[in-house]
């Protein structure tokens, strides 16, 4: 094998590891609200927003005396998205549970779309089209083996994606909050009945999508830089990988993810980089003919 | 004593589902609610269990007010719910789902073990299928599940809605033998259902609701002699 593809798997890795922390967030909240959150590709350019403002845009702009360092930055702005995912929750969707009201998930969901464009749009008219540069992470490029060269950006968001991974599942699996969260997910009045506190739980998976919404937004910031719409296209990967995983299966959405991100990476090599975003609607449309339910999705088996 | 008294509620502004209804159930006696369907049985346990706020009345556990107190709240106040629907967690195990119940003290790792392991011993069965998934076992199994998994907190109150809606006679004997047996261990029920014959039996103290309204109450004994005249004053016939 040589190098170029070498090179390509490990980054369809890299991607793939990064997708998996926004299809994370979007599963957990969808499992718990039964809400598809369309703004959440808005929550990741909230992300990289945050770090520019942090790391090099207070200082441009503004012309603050310090910037902060971009390694500092990065809890920040996951702080911040996660504070913004609670106030979601806390202003927008949570009276749309408290009102009575027929089929309130639909009411959420059109809720979020219009969050979503008012973000866009929001950030567009404040900041501008314009492609912003935070500060990097780690810079230049890092010799792996032989002639395989990796961005130390890249380096860096893989492995921080990595922990940040470990540490989401451990949360979800090894606490009892999270044993809580699955036990919302499965069922909402079960959990009530033993005592969780459903809203509580709500606003736990928002405060989370957010977290590792912001935190995906800020390690490809450096990347790929940051503009209004830079969450649009990772947000369809990730919807598309919480359908190949299975909807709501939390194991599902890291494999997914790494297949879809390896995927993507070969095909580009071997068929067309032109078509590079093209080919997760075709795992999506291959899923929903062949496999509806996903690779680790549980088939409902209703009483 | 657990009291419902005068309650009134509704699911939209406009109409009450329950207009002036009152409940007693009596320390470790099972008391029993029947009614024909919409005769708001399972409004009334609803109110009792946090789950709808009434318009008017109170609900009081031992002198305590429960009125307005949130569902999730009942288990720490020592109040398990029995809901009709099923609420065990069907992807998890039948050992994750009884740990669960421990919810409110999950922080007493001791008082864990120590409640498991009598929870086991008074489900052999769940103890047996403990590594199954929930969702694997049948609806009468499920039905037991939650109930173990609600004598975890060790409640004072065991409130069921239909416990046995849906299933076979010969499992449902043993729904209704689980709950004697509690009964016998101190536990104050309180008994919805529309097994008019199982719940006469088991009950010691009954009341009828008609249409949101207490139609009559009394003990066993004088539901037992009056049951035919009874069910056929109901369907008018």
């Amino acid at each position: 094998m040589d190098y170029y593809v070498l090179s390509q798997i490990v980054n369809g890795l890299i991607f793939g590891l990064i997708y998996a922390l926004i299809a994370l967030g979007l599963t957990v909240v969808f499992s718990i609200m039964r809400v598809v959150n369309f703004s959440h590709g808005e929550f990741y350019m909230l992300g990289g927003y945050t770090l520019y403002a942090l790391t090099a845009g207070g200082a441009a702009l503004f012309s603050l005396p310090f910037v902060v360092p971009t390694i500092v930055a990065l809890p920040l702005a996951m702080a911040v998205v996660a504070m913004f995912g609670v106030a979601v929750e806390r202003g927008l969707l949570r009276p749309v549970y408290t009102v009575r009201m027929d089929r309130p998930e639909e009411y959420a969901i059109i809720l979020t779309f219009g969050l979503s464009l008012f973000l866009q749009y929001g950030a567009l008219t404040t900041v501008g089209p314009y492609e912003m540069t935070p500060g990097s992470f780690w810079e230049g490029s890092k010799h792996i083996l032989g002639d395989l060269w990796l961005a130390g950006d890249r380096l860096f968001a893989a492995g921080t994606s990595a922990l940040l991974i470990a540490a989401t599942l451990f949360f979800i699996y090894g606490t009892w909050t999270g044993r809580a969260l699955m036990a919302t997910a499965q069922n909402r009045v079960g959990a009530t009945v033993v005592g969780v506190d459903p809203v509580r739980m709500n606003v736990i998976a928002m405060a989370l999508a957010g977290l590792l919404a912001g935190a995906a937004g800020s390690l490809l910031a450096p990347v790929f830089l940051v503009y209004p719409d830079v969450g649009q296209i990772p947000v369809i990967k990730a919807f598309v990988i919480i359908v190949l995983g299975g909807m709501g299966s939390i194991p599902g959405a890291v494999v997914a993810a790494l297949i879809l991100g390896v995927v993507e990476s070969l095909a580009s090599v071997y068929i067309s980089v032109a078509y590079r975003d093209v080919f997760a609607f075709l795992v999506l449309i291959g899923v929903l003919l062949f496999r509806p339910h996903g690779l680790f999705g549980q088939k409902e088996r209703r009483a | 004593m657990l009291s419902a008294h005068n309650i009134v509620a509704g699911y939209v502004d406009e109409i009450d589902i329950l207009q002036d209804v009152s409940v007693d159930a009596e320390r470790e006696q099972i008391t029993s609610v029947i009614g024909p369907n919409g005769s708001g049985k399972s409004t009334l346990v609803r109110v009792i269990c946090g789950f709808l706020h009434p318009k008017s009345g109170t609900v009081t556990w031992d002198g305590t007010d429960l009125t307005g107190r949130s569902s999730h709240d009942m288990a720490g106040l020592g109040i398990c719910y029995l809901p009709q629907e099923r609420t065990v967690f069907p992807h998890l195990t039948v050992e994750q789902n009884i740990r669960l119940g421990a919810w409110t003290f999950r922080n007493d790792k001791a008082r864990i073990g120590r409640e498991l392991e009598r929870v086991y011993e008074l489900f052999p069965l769940m103890r047996e299928r403990r590594r199954s998934k929930a969702g694997d076992l049948s609806g009468g199994m499920q039905k037991i599940l939650e109930i173990a998994r609600g004598m975890m907190i060790r409640p004072e109150i065991l409130i069921c809605d239909e416990p046995t809606v849906g299933l076979a006679p010969i499992i449902a004997k043993e729904v209704y033998d689980t709950i004697e047996r509690l009964k016998a261990d101190g536990l104050t029920i309180l008994l919805v259902d529309q097994n008019v014959r199982e719940a006469i039996r088991v009950g010691d103290h009954v009341y009828v609701l008609e249409v949101g309204q207490n139609k009559v109450s009394g003990t066993k004994s004088e539901f037992e002699t009056n049951l035919h005249d009874m069910i056929k004053d109901w369907l008018q016939i």
